[in-house]
């Protein structure tokens, strides 16, 4: 009678070579996906809560603007305006919109107003006169959604 | 003379490579931020504009909301909490759609802060207007609030878009910002 001899079988081993090039190819799509943050917010930016909220269209030309109170004490305690990792003053805000314009290369540019929630209205009314008086009438108050208000 | 070893072509050990482009990875998905600007957008009143909307000025007509220093509410002249406005907006707009003489204009909401009101109830006040009309919006079209808030043009039927539009030009936000007065201006 034939005897079978057992073979020793040597255990499967899971082959790791593709394992690379699927993390890297995670890492691709995050490197592209990626929008580093490019400007450094210079002031509290606590955006206000809402419950109407709407994402904003992502083909808009947009030019983002910060108001609040200066994070940093030696820049004062009135609350300010920044754009561009600068602050600018009120005066200044038309002048910015047409570089933006002409950066863009559109006059039809939308506004962000990511404003912190403890300003007060009246740097706010100053701005939205700048904005008009610049025919950027195209506005976007920045918020946090929350289901309901307290 | 001692005959040369052949070596063999020297490999590159490759399994730290996928070390490598773990930390990468972890670095790039820390740093990520989805671009997602959640917001109200809102359009301002071209400046010193002719063609004001002709609104009857009957009272009915007229929301008429101030937001003083203190945050507090007045509504037609009446002391409100934040968390009715919404269904006083809804009563509004009701209110404003049963009058027969409004065939073409519909109520106006009139807003008006004081320069050291906080910006959060401005735009708390300025969502809760907006969330009437949603909540009008949605009860005309049988729809949750949630969908009439998200409509998006791109992705439903032309059936459905010409009944949400329809329903935008029954019940428009019309929200009339007072201008800052000589006074109020720097």
């Amino acid at each position: 009678m034939a005897v079978f001899k057992k073979k020793a079988k040597k255990k499967p081993e899971i082959s790791t070579s593709a394992l690379p090039d699927i993390i890297f190819m995670l890492l691709f799509f995050f490197m592209v996906s990626t929008k580093l943050k490019e400007e450094d917010v210079k002031v509290d930016n606590d955006l206000p809560k809402a419950t109407q909220l709407q994402d904003l269209d992502v083909k808009v030309q947009t030019m983002t603007m910060y108001i609040g109170k200066p994070a940093r004490v030696q820049d004062g305690s009135d609350s300010r305006i920044q754009v561009n990792d600068a602050f600018v003053p009120i005066k200044n805000i038309i002048q910015t919109v047409e570089t933006k314009r002409s950066e863009a290369k559109t006059a039809d540019i939308t506004v962000t107003l990511k404003i912190d929630d403890e300003v007060k209205l009246g740097i706010v009314t100053d701005v939205k006169m700048q904005l008009r008086e610049a025919q950027a009438l195209k506005v976007f108050y920045s918020g946090n959604k929350v289901e309901k208000l307290k | 003379m001692p005959k040369k070893k052949d070596r063999g072509t020297p490999e590159i050990n490759a399994s730290s490579m996928a070390d490598i482009a773990f930390l990468l990875l972890v670095f790039f998905l820390v740093a990520t931020n989805f671009p997602s600007e959640k917001g109200i957008p809102s359009t301002l009143p071209r400046l010193g504009s002719q063609n004001k909307t002709e609104v009857d000025k009957a009272p009915q007509n007229i929301l008429r909301i101030l937001v003083n220093s203190q945050n507090k509410l007045l509504v037609n002249d009446e002391e409100l909490d934040i968390t009715k406005l919404k269904e006083k907006t809804v009563r509004f707009i009701d209110g404003a759609d049963k009058n027969p003489a409004n065939k073409q204009c519909k109520g106006v909401v009139s807003l008006k802060g004081d320069r050291g009101t906080k910006y959060e109830a401005y735009i708390h006040v300025l969502d809760q207007v907006k969330a009437g009309y949603c909540a009008v919006r949605a009860r005309e079209l049988k729809w949750t609030e949630e969908q009439v808030l998200n409509f998006k043009d791109a992705d439903v039927s032309e059936n459905t878009k010409k009944l949400y539009n329809n329903i935008v030009f029954l019940y428009p936000v019309v929200i009339s910002e007072a201008d800052p007065t000589e006074a109020e201006k720097k």
